[in-house]
């Protein structure tokens, strides 16, 4: 369906504008930086989005949101242009017709019931069809129930919900959505990566920034991967994800003989180290460059050697260190 | 005018409204009225109007409490949605930003005036009942210069809290310094100064020697200096909002 880049590019200099396909809508971002006096929020991204649900991903403080910020024309970029669809989305309100964007402050009128906020949206837009739109955006966000009361007496999830409704009461082309997962409980996390891939699936674009891997992984076909300001991958996820596993890893395994334990998985070429875990009773710290491998065979070794094992956790699948995996072409 | 057709100034309006400047605004427009009343008690039915509700407005409303209104009104108009961050859900539309600015500037006008003329008039009414003087040229002044004072200074403080943060801080420093002091004793200042225009409007309405103003400026040219003021600010207001970068 689109485009980023594919296959999946691990940035070695700075990347080159990215193609998209010719139809639907688009968001094009040319050699933009962006500054805040001394500190470079941006530096020289270029990258082209086309329909589908693209994921922006870095750690925070990577500048994802500036990035964000900038597309929606909340903020003017240094230098470099950002058009939606061609057209300069700063200082063109018209364009504000195709997007919808969900912030990520929690904060709302907290006076308006929550029929209200979205309506003052709708309003706004200029909806044609006011009322069926408002109760199609509360729908789509299961806030029906709730609708008539004040957003202020809103949980935060509840609160989230209203902004998304209040985002897609126009039925924008271009949506973008700050951390949209935050604050949500399981169940509405469910729904509301159903709903961004619905979105997706109705050729719209739709550009979803996040810290969470494993949430991105969900619903984003595509992945952009900021890191310090510079754009370090993009992609399918996928592609982006094998890159990430050929890595060496680390892993924790406590069990109740760690020594025979490393000294198995070091015979078998399962582990490339082991070293006892200092902090801790019965824990080795394993580092392998095929962690499915490794974590497939653990029990089967764990059972050969009559081995009881208590936990077996990854030490660096946090963002931070996966960027860093990501990223290490361009250190 | 519905919700509908200017939805940023209902808006507004409601934020006043619900918010607790609303009550501090009140109080400091009801402080003509707590002085009627001390008057009241002090003279009995021998007071003066124009000695105390027609001098109080021209040396304490004129240049403390108007400007005091429009300041926390405009200020939390957008300096508030600036701080909670909610602006962007009311500029990323596909409305133009000036319509926004006027819609902004209209609620702190409207809810600042009908509150300052409200309660001068209730003033007003309760004096000329005891005094048996139903000064209609002061009834008038007190309209006139209310609304010309709340226009000019909602545009000029919605500006400045699109240029500084601490808007309410400076606002304050600017109307207890500026507008109350330097201004007042300093001549040439007074012509740079929002308080001389409006005390010269009221001082030509109420014709009264014994309320003067030094240097005092035609009406016409008061006018004109307040609506190019008002102009300016607005036109200034809709610039920054379009250059600058919101959270």
């Amino acid at each position: 369906m689109m485009t980023v880049t594919e296959p999946a590019q691990i940035k070695d200099q700075q990347p080159a504008a990215v193609q998209t396909p010719g139809r639907g809508a688009s968001v094009q971002v040319n050699n933009v930086s962006k500054w805040f006096g001394d500190v470079v929020a941006v530096s020289q991204v270029n990258f082209g989005v086309g329909p589908g649900v693209t994921a922006l991903l870095g750690p925070n403080g990577s500048g994802k949101t500036t990035m964000l910020k900038m597309m929606a024309g909340l903020t003017g970029p240094s230098t470099g242009t950002i058009t939606i669809n061609d057209t300069v989305v700063r200082m063109h309100s018209d364009i504000y017709k195709s997007i919808g964007m969900v912030p990520e402050q929690e904060a709302v009128y907290p006076f308006l019931t929550g029929y209200e906020f979205v309506r003052l949206n709708a309003v706004m837009q200029n909806c044609a069809e006011l009322e069926p739109s408002i109760i199609r955006a509360i729908d789509l966000v299961e806030m029906r129930d709730a609708a008539n009361r004040r957003v202020g007496e809103y949980s935060k999830g509840m609160r989230q919900r209203i902004k998304m409704a209040a985002a897609l009461v126009h039925d924008p082309q271009v949506i973008f959505m700050d951390e949209p997962l935050s604050g949500l409980d399981p169940r509405q996390r469910v729904r509301t990566i159903e709903l961004i891939r619905e979105l997706g699936n109705q050729g719209k674009v739709v550009i979803v920034s996040s810290h969470l891997l494993h949430e991105v992984q969900r619903f984003a076909e595509q992945v952009l991967v900021i890191v310090n300001g510079h754009l370090a991958a993009s992609g399918s996820f996928r592609a982006i994800r094998e890159k990430i596993d050929e890595h060496a890893r680390q892993t924790l395994i406590s069990c109740t003989s760690p020594r025979r334990m490393g000294a198995s998985l070091l015979e078998l070429d399962l582990a490339i180290s082991v070293r006892i875990d200092p902090t801790r009773d019965h824990a080795i710290v394993v580092e392998s460059n095929d962690v499915r491998e490794l974590y497939k065979s653990i029990p089967r070794v764990a059972q050969k050697l009559d081995v009881r094992v208590f936990e077996v956790r990854s030490l660096d699948d946090s963002l931070a260190s996966v960027f860093s995996y990501v990223t290490e072409a361009v250190r | 005018m519905n919700s509908d057709s200017a939805p940023v100034f209902w808006l507004t309006a409601r934020q006043f409204l619900e918010g607790r400047s609303i009550r501090v605004v009140a109080v400091l427009a009801a402080v003509p009225l707590l002085l009627g009343f001390i008057e009241i008690i002090a003279s009995g039915t021998d007071l003066q109007m124009r000695g105390i509700l027609g001098q109080s407005f021209i040396e304490l409303t004129i240049p403390t409490l108007l400007p005091l209104i429009a300041l926390i009104l405009a200020s939390s108009a957008i300096g508030n949605e600036i701080t909670d961050r909610t602006l962007p859900y009311l500029v990323l539309k596909p409305r133009s930003r000036f319509r926004f600015i006027n819609e902004k500037v209209l609620a702190s006008v409207v809810i600042g005036s009908l509150i300052s003329i409200a309660l001068g008039f209730l003033a007003w009414i309760i004096l000329a009942i005891v005094s048996g003087n139903f000064d209609g040229e002061l009834i008038v002044g007190i309209v006139v210069a209310s609304f010309l004072a709340i226009v000019a200074y909602s545009a000029a403080f919605t500006l400045l809290s699109l240029l500084i943060t601490r808007v309410l801080m400076a606002g304050l420093l600017y109307v207890l310094i500026w507008e109350t002091l330097l201004a007042r004793f300093i001549p040439g200042l007074r012509l740079l100064s929002v308080r001389h225009y409006v005390q010269s409007v009221y001082a030509q309405i109420l014709d009264d020697a014994s309320i003067g103003v030094s240097q005092q400026s035609a009406v016409s040219t008061s006018l004109i200096v307040l609506g190019t003021l008002v102009i300016i600010t607005i036109v200034f207001s809709w610039l920054r909002l379009q250059q600058m970068d919101l959270d």
